[in-house]
């Protein structure tokens, strides 16, 4: 895999750089510029800590909405036990660390010339950092068009689409079929197809008790806390809950309110389809969509620098890797992608070892939850993120992890925006 | 800044390393990060990757470097200790240091990173040596690694929740409770699990960071 000189000295071409050691060699005033598009789990919390970290780095953080709602617990909203108030957090506390926020939708990057462009302006910058989330690949489920997208939701972006799935939820008939359809890992969110299964029984079970919900999974198994959600599933939920393994939803129709699989049609009164996805739109505006499918982004796990272009770092559900897509992951990949960018504008090596850990809860009652927690440790000889023995699932469904779960909540909002 | 133009000097003496296409295992376990190549590269300069050393840490950069002045070397002049004869000690054997980091890259390094290859030399063998010695950016992984549990017990361990706060926590006392989950000794929900991904001595940089916090 060695190259020779000449093709080394090809490999290089015209332009400027700016960042980095050469950056702060050039002269002391110079501050160098961070723009972070994204103000979700991984976007603000990086923004929040390279200022933390290094006051004399501008941050500009961008997002299209103004303020943040909270895809954890939101599938509690669904079950009528939070409001959409209580997982929204505003950016004022991002702007007391010296970000500058911008609400905004970005509609272009020029990577060359490294500046993001939004509706009503430009951003210059010497890295930049992109967490934008997911989109969602519609066309690969027959019939699921815009019209239909009206009707059949997947609220797996919490906002308006989780409070129209709650009241879609609340005006059935008691009687009535929800179809939950999922897709094949990887997705974000991998236990929280499961928690909204167990919240939209809890709900089902408290409100309209004749009423049941069949769960169609892409996948072969249960692909997070089997053992948990299967035990929820056949102690608290065994009339209201049925699980179909290996049933990728392959069609929906609206007007029919039916989905099919390639084993059955069933017709339901709602039906909430996770479609599959990749990585934010943003992410292919920086041209660092790049995986083989062209569908997640790979990025270094020492600084989350793309692998295919400089200066440009990727964080979030859109990076390719091991990882559980979760917003506790993003919330760590911000801080280590900061740490980094930190040394870096500085001159300095930027820790070579990273870490970084996930905790995911899940609700399965109103007053029950479970977990699984992982730590992962940079590998440098294999160049990737390791597992570390040690982690797993909760011992049981318990009411003391119902606690944690909502401390935990408070914890990473806090420590994201605050 | 004076030590980066000496470094440059020493570089472009020691150019012919750049151009062995050999690739051997690393000489020691160190990784020296470096950076994806720049693709923006001003007309007539060249970016090559350089290990600087300052306050006796090592990393890696691109540096760029006219292109005339490396084009003029000859190229796969083997003994890099005969060509790199000016520049000062300590610059040489900062310049072939980045030849053996270059070398310690993982799998997924730039192929241009590869491209730089390790130079069997008495000059690398002096930067294996120094390399050695360092213990890697220890305060940059301390602030790193405490900053994983800021997630649940708020920023710089300071909770406003039902999870314990770790701000100004003592520094035995945290040391002595995290070895307790990892072995079981302290019954957790789910801290025996995250116990266990960290070292002992991983315990105690932490327990800095937390000692520290004016709770
Ligand atoms: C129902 C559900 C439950 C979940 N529960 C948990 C849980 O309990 N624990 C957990 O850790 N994780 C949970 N997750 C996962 C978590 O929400 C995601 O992993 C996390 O949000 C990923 O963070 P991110 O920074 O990558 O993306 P996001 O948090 O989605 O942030 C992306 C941001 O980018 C912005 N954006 C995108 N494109 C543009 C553009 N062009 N211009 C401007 N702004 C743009 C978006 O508006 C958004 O604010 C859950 C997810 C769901 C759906």
């Amino acid at each position: 895999m060695s190259m020779q000189r000449r093709d080394f000295l090809k490999a290089s071409s015209a332009g400027l750089i700016a960042a980095g050691l050469p950056l702060r060699a050039h002269g002391a005033a110079v501050k160098a510029k961070v723009v972070i598009v994204g103000a979700g789990f991984g976007g603000a919390t990086a923004a929040k800590y390279i200022r933390k970290w290094d006051s004399n780095i501008e941050v500009t953080l961008i997002d299209r909405e103004a303020k943040f709602v909270s895809c954890p617990l939101s599938n509690l909203v669904l079950a009528g036990l939070k409001t959409l108030d209580d997982i929204s957090r505003t950016y004022d506390g991002l702007k007391s660390h010296g970000v500058n926020v911008v609400v905004d939708e970005v509609t272009a990057i020029d990577t060359d010339k490294r500046v993001v462009k939004t509706a009503k302006g430009s951003f210059p910058y010497d890295r930049l950092i992109v967490s934008p989330g997911i989109d969602f690949l519609f066309d690969q489920i027959e019939g699921y068009d815009a019209k239909a997208q009206e009707t059949i939701l997947h609220a797996w972006k919490a906002g308006p689409q989780t409070l129209k799935l709650r009241q879609q939820i609340e005006s059935m008939p008691d009687g009535g079929l929800i179809v939950v359809g999922m897709p094949l890992a990887p997705y974000r969110c991998p236990p929280g197809p499961y928690e909204r299964v167990c919240l939209m029984a809890n709900y089902l079970k408290r409100a309209k008790p004749k009423s049941k919900i069949i769960m169609l999974d892409a996948n072969p198994d249960v692909a997070s806390k089997k053992p948990l959600f299967m035990k929820a599933w056949n102690t608290l939920y065994k009339d209201w809950v049925e699980y179909r393994p290996n049933s990728k939803v392959l069609k929906v129709s609206a007007d029919k309110m039916t989905v099919s699989t390639e084993f059955e049609d069933l017709k339901a009164n709602v039906i909430n389809i996770i479609p599959p996805q990749r990585a934010g739109h943003v992410a292919e505006l920086a041209g660092v969509r790049t995986d083989s499918n062209g569908v997640w982004c790979p990025a270094s796990f020492v600084t989350y620098e793309s692998k295919s272009k400089p200066f440009v770092h990727v964080i979030g559900d859109s990076l390719l890797s091991n990882f559980p897509k979760s917003g506790h992951m993003a919330n760590n990949m911000g801080k280590v992608c900061a740490n980094a960018i930190v040394e870096l504008l500085n001159g300095r090596e930027p820790n070579p070892v990273p870490i970084v850990a996930n905790t995911c809860y899940s609700a399965v009652s109103e007053d029950k939850a479970i977990h699984v927690a992982t730590v992962f440790r940079y590998d440098p000889v294999k160049d990737q993120m390791t597992a570390q023995p040690g982690g797993g699932i909760s011992a049981d469904l318990s009411e003391v992890e119902a606690v944690y779960a909502e401390a935990w909540a408070e914890g990473i909002w806090g420590d994201v925006f605050s | 800044m004076k030590r980066i133009s000496a470094l440059l000097a020493a570089l472009v003496l020691a150019s012919p390393i750049l151009s062995n296409g050999a690739t051997t295992e690393p000489p020691m376990g160190k990784l020296l990060y470096l950076p994806p190549q720049p693709v923006n590269v001003p007309a007539n300069m060249v970016a090559v990757p350089v290990a600087i050393w300052s306050n006796g840490q090592v990393f890696m950069q691109w540096m760029f470097v006219p292109a005339q002045a490396l084009a003029n070397m000859p190229a796969l002049a083997p003994p890099v200790a005969a060509a790199v004869t000016a520049p000062a000690s300590a610059a040489t054997t900062a310049v072939s240091t980045a030849t053996s980091a270059a070398a310690a890259m993982p799998a997924a390094a730039t192929a241009a990173a590869t491209a730089v290859t390790s130079a069997p030399s008495a000059a690398a063998t002096a930067a294996v040596n120094m390399a050695g010695k360092l213990t890697g950016s220890t305060a940059t992984h301390a602030r790193s690694m405490a900053a994983t549990c800021y997630s649940c017990h708020g920023t710089d361990g300071k909770s406003h929740s039902a999870i314990p706060p770790l701000a100004g926590m003592d520094k035995s006392y945290f040391i002595e409770q995290m070895k307790d989950f990892k072995s079981g000794k302290r019954e957790a929900t789910v801290m025996h699990q995250h116990a266990k991904g960290y070292t002992d001595e991983e315990f105690a940089q932490m327990a800095d960071v937390f000692a520290a916090v004016k709770p």
